[in-house]
């Protein structure tokens, strides 16, 4: 960690593609839950489909992907909003999400990421014995 | 319930990453990003010899629901942003994503011609290319000799 941290400040220029760059941003993320399954819509504008890294250490969900918008040939930039860098956010997972069924999905510049709750964790009808 | 990304809630390893981000997003930008300044999308503007190109950030807009039109030196970017979910049994943990219709209106530096414009989609981000009108494109005046 201390090792991207020192990295991440320095290496302003890209050098390849999914390269950590900065500056570094947090996307918006919608998170909603519904019966089996945890939903995690990130919004990563820019980012190609392929590039985007999706992991998961020690229950941490880390998303990162590095914008990949090149500027229009033959113009120069005169007004921005928004500028190059990476998106970079982190989720705790608890122990209730099943770490390898994670479905993730990439369109328009938007991440789904479905995550399944373990089977222990389902909630499940329990028969009471008459003694 | 489940606690997925609300900090303090759990040990999160990445609040000092998360501090320096932010500490860095403020040092390398002069205007403000999408959420805090409001305006929606967020839009840069190039500018070329005969032409303009405005690029908007606008995640998760299908291209069927984009809207563009061009009038003199106004651009008019409106469309309409679909929740993740319709289901109203769906518990919200987070919603950060704007949604519903929008419109904006960008200023551009030079009138263009409605006939020369291109937009381009590509993960999310448009690219709107706008060319000046032939009228008024500048002219080389050759010099006679007298």
């Amino acid at each position: 960690m201390a090792q991207e941290l020192a990295t991440a400040g320095r290496d302003v220029a890209r050098t390849d593609e999914g390269a950590l760059s900065g500056p570094f941003y947090r996307p918006s993320t919608d998170i909603f839950e519904k019966d089996d399954a945890v939903t995690l819509v990130i919004d990563l504008p820019g980012v190609a489909p392929d590039t985007v890294d999706v992991s998961v250490e020690n229950r941490a969900l880390t998303v990162r992907g590095a914008i990949d918008e090149p500027a229009p040939e033959g113009y120069r930039r005169i007004y921005a909003e928004y500028a190059p860098g990476t998106f970079e956010r982190a989720f705790s997972l608890p122990e209730t999400i099943d770490v390898n069924g994670i479905e993730a999905n990439h369109r328009d510049g938007v991440l789904t990421l479905v995550l399944k709750k373990s089977e222990d964790a389902k909630p499940r009808q329990i028969k009471v014995k008459a003694a | 319930m489940l606690n997925i990304g609300f900090p303090g809630v759990q040990w999160d390893p990445f609040v000092e990453l998360r501090q320096l981000q932010s500490q860095m997003n403020r040092m390398f930008e002069g205007a403000p990003r999408a959420g805090s300044a409001g305006a929606w999308p967020p839009v840069n503007m190039w500018l070329g010899d005969d032409s303009v190109v405005v690029t908007a950030q606008m995640p998760g807009v299908g291209t069927d629901d984009i809207d563009l039109t061009v009038r003199e030196n106004t651009l008019t970017i409106a469309g309409k942003r679909k929740p993740p979910t319709e289901d109203e049994n769906a518990a919200w943990h987070r919603r950060e994503r704007p949604w519903g219709e929008f419109s904006r209106s960008i200023r551009l530096p030079l009138r263009v011609d409605p006939n020369k414009v291109q937009a381009r989609a590509r993960n999310g981000v448009l690219e709107i290319e706008m060319g000046r009108p032939d009228a008024e494109l500048p002219r080389k005046i050759a010099v006679k000799a007298a």
